[in-house]
């Protein structure tokens, strides 16, 4: 979540090379509604409430989700993304993927630029 | 007095990390300086048992001992996700989604289609 707020203060460097960036959690449309406005954040947040996308990016996390007893919110989908950020080209192939081995970890702002200089430096 | 300061640290160090992880976004994977003030803790329990042995002090290394046991099955063990497919990777095709977009819409990949598109999955907010 903390990547959240991370990205928002380094949004303008990304949008600056043409990437658009959305946010993929199981999170409801209106949860995400909530975090978007909390976060100030000017990006599209997607919901998958059934992981629907989990099993096709090697991303679920069983039984991830913190209790109902700790977050006080009804119990939603009790598996939830790893953490994780794929970088596609214009023709939706993955140029580039982090996908972190513990879930404590997140791509940082400068991995990520270099990572969208890399493959738009490869393409053109 | 020094007795539980050792413990403490190791506490501390690791309750500073997760305070940091979560507040500074800090994403180290191996959290060097926690890890060292937990280790500091630690022996500075084990000093001052070797210097004045008594029941307290025993007492006080097997409360580091058993901190930095958890603080380390946390950091390299439990939050660790093992095994696991690496797929789709680079130069796949991402596979096709349509998800409800949190302004009531759908956003399908075809929709980011001609230009760069970043995914980013995240855990959700609790």
């Amino acid at each position: 979540m903390a990547e959240l707020g991370e990205l928002r203060d380094n949004y303008q460097a990304i949008l600056d090379r043409g990437v658009e960036v959305v946010a993929v959690s199981v999170d409801p449309p209106e949860t995400s509604a909530r975090l978007r406005e909390r976060v100030g954040l000017d990006i599209r947040f997607l919901s998958d409430p059934e992981g629907s996308l989990m099993d096709a990016v090697s991303l679920r996390h069983r039984g991830g989700a913190p209790p109902p007893a700790v977050t006080g919110k009804p119990a939603g989908n009790p598996d939830i993304f790893l953490p994780a950020t794929f970088l596609l080209d214009g023709d939706g192939v993955i140029r580039w993927v982090y996908r972190p081995d513990t879930y404590r970890v997140r791509a940082t702002i400068p991995e990520v630029l270099a990572a969208i200089d890399a493959a738009q430096a490869g393409a053109s | 007095m020094l007795t539980w300061l050792g413990p403490l640290l190791v506490v501390g160090g690791f309750l500073a990390y997760f305070a940091a992880a979560m507040n500074l976004a800090l994403f180290q994977r191996v959290p060097w300086p926690f890890l060292l003030v937990m280790g500091a803790g630690l022996v500075l329990s084990i000093r001052q048992l070797v210097r004045g042995p008594s029941l307290g002090r025993g007492a006080g290394v097997l409360a580091s001992i058993a901190f930095f046991a958890v603080g380390a099955w946390y950091l390299f063990g439990y939050s660790m996700y093992g095994a696991r497919e690496d797929r789709p990777n680079v130069g796949d095709p991402f596979p096709p989604f349509a998800l409800a977009t949190s302004d009531g819409g759908t956003f399908r990949l075809e929709d980011g289609r001609g230009r760069y598109l970043m995914l980013l999955f995240y855990r959700g907010d609790w």
